[in-house]
């Protein structure tokens, strides 16, 4: 059971921070492993997140009726990391990042700047993940799921198979082009560049 | 650099030493770079990480809070008044006790009657025999047969359940209760006839459901989005058309209010936390009031909430022999 969007975001507006909450606890986990995807440093994805809301809460009376929260959430999570990763690589308080972080930080702040989180959804990015695990072949998604969800190592994964390491990167990479295939709305803006 | 490398970066948990020499060569290369934005993308995107420690939540939520009133400054105060004033939005959190069924008292009788006791502050959620499923609220009971007989299915429900019926035309389902009685033969539908509380309700989602008064002889049919309302005080009943999320909130944790009664919400807060709640002042038990309550949070921090919000004064007395008092100024 879901309360609507307009429902939420009526309540936020006359300050039911028991919805505030509520949406809190729903979207805070995936906010996260969103941004520390990008960001590669804990205590700073969890920053960003909280900024996040603390902006949410902020801005709430300045919502519209039908404003997607989810892509709200997203995009201003995205807003963030992609300034995070700006300042850290002119700032000097960031020192503790290693120059490789930093550079790996900024290929993905590149990455960042390409995703379009204008519609995105966590509910459609699921059911986009659903459908296309069950499009791949069964070893093709075993072997995908081993390494996404279970973060194993090529190595683990091709011990574990019995099948050489060669054969784990290939099949990681044709699950990946149809992940990028079905994904395609939110990764548009570098299509004209892709040879593949 | 190819499409492997790239992927190898992203995906590949590589060892430090291949990673750099990785990156390096990603450096001045303007195609490369492009694909591995697309591919990184679509790998974060592909995550299905939706879940932390709930401790990990709840410092951050706390950080967020502390984050808030530090822009905010006193103003959050001076908003809980003006909406006390105007009647008011409130606002509560409760921990979720997440449906405990070991803890739960399951008794077998003789003539293979099971009943199950729902403690308060848990809920409960159980299958029937005949696959109905029942989720019980804090501080109620249900007793059932281990078999249903072919062309009956009665059970016996003391305080708030919300039930999804297997739909069996043959077999009519019924509640039973002194104060509510239903009779239907499949469908979803929230029902709460509390043995303390004059009110008692059914609200129906799906299907069609028959609600008789056992003292009354009166029988009312029920469409989609219907309350039946019967108070036993002063023998009304009421049919009305409701958002039916309203009752059946609390199965995840949390309730919508919307203009009902502060006492109402106190005796959810009863159950909810084994406490007895002591109101001084019995006018504000009939203010009404809405908000949304969650149950993710201590007693005291409620009752916190609710003095900087609400502007009520309490007092919270805990005993080591028996339920905690929480007083109400």
């Amino acid at each position: 059971m879901q309360l609507s969007n307009q429902e939420l975001i009526y309540r936020l507006k006359e300050g039911d921070r028991g919805v505030f909450e509520l949406i809190f606890n729903s979207y805070f986990a995936r906010l996260y492993h969103f941004a520390y995807g990008y960001i590669t440093d804990k205590e700073s994805a969890e920053n960003i997140v909280q900024d996040t809301f603390v902006d949410f809460w902020i801005q709430r009376t300045k919502l519209k009726n039908d404003t997607n929260l989810n892509a709200w959430l997203y995009s201003v999570t995205k807003n963030k990391c992609v300034k995070f990763i700006e300042r850290i690589k002119v700032e000097e308080k960031f020192k503790s990042f290693t120059k490789s972080q930093i550079k790996e930080m900024s290929f993905n702040q590149y990455a960042l700047q390409q995703l379009d989180t204008s519609t995105m959804s966590f509910q459609e990015i699921e059911r986009i993940i659903t459908s296309t695990l069950e499009e791949l072949p069964p070893q093709c998604r075993k072997i995908f799921e081993m390494s996404r969800f279970e973060n194993k190592k090529y190595k683990e994964i091709a011990e574990e198979l019995e099948i050489s390491t060669k054969t784990v990167e290939t099949q990681i990479t044709k699950a990946l082009k149809i992940f990028r295939k079905n994904l395609k709305d939110y990764l548009h803006l570098v299509s004209y560049l892709f040879i593949s | 650099m190819d499409i492997l490398e790239i992927i190898k970066l992203i995906s590949g948990r590589t060892s430090q030493q291949e990673k750099e020499e990785l990156l390096d060569q990603l450096s001045d290369n303007e195609e490369a770079l492009a694909q591995y934005a697309r591919l990184k993308n679509a790998w974060e995107l592909s995550s299905r990480d939706s879940s932390l420690p709930k401790l990990v939540v709840q410092d951050n939520l706390k950080s967020v809070n502390k984050k808030i009133k530090r822009k905010e400054g006193p103003t959050i105060i001076s908003i809980g008044r003006t909406f006390w004033r105007y009647a008011a939005v409130l606002i509560v959190a409760l921990i979720m006790g997440i449906f405990i069924e070991k803890q739960l008292n399951v008794f077998v009788h003789k003539n293979h009657l099971s009943v199950v006791e729902v403690p308060m502050g848990q809920t409960a959620k159980i299958t029937l025999p005949d696959s109905t499923l029942v989720w019980l609220n804090s501080g109620s009971s249900i007793s059932y047969p281990s078999t249903f007989t072919m062309d009956e299915r009665t059970v016996k429900i003391l305080g708030e359940a919300f039930l999804e019926v297997k739909k069996n035309q043959d077999s009519p389902f019924k509640i039973e209760n002194p104060k509510l009685n239903i009779k239907v033969t499949g469908t979803q539908f929230n029902f709460k006839a509390y043995p303390d509380e004059d009110i008692a309700t059914a609200a129906l989602v799906e299907g069609s459901i028959e609600a008789s008064i056992p003292t009354l002889k009166h029988t009312s049919k029920l469409e989609p989005g219907q309350l039946i309302t019967f108070n036993s005080k002063n023998k009304k009943i009421s049919l009305s058309k409701v958002d039916t999320k309203l009752y059946t909130s609390w199965r995840d944790g949390y309730i919508v209010l919307k203009d009902k009664p502060f006492g109402e919400f106190l005796k959810q807060i009863e159950r909810w936390y084994n406490v007895d709640i002591i109101l001084e002042n019995q006018d504000i038990a009939n203010q009404l009031y809405g908000g949304t309550i969650l149950r993710n949070k201590p007693l005291d921090q409620v009752f916190e909430i609710l003095q900087v919000m609400a502007g009520i004064e309490y007092e919270i007395k805990n005993y080591p022999d028996k339920k905690s008092t929480v007083i109400i100024k």
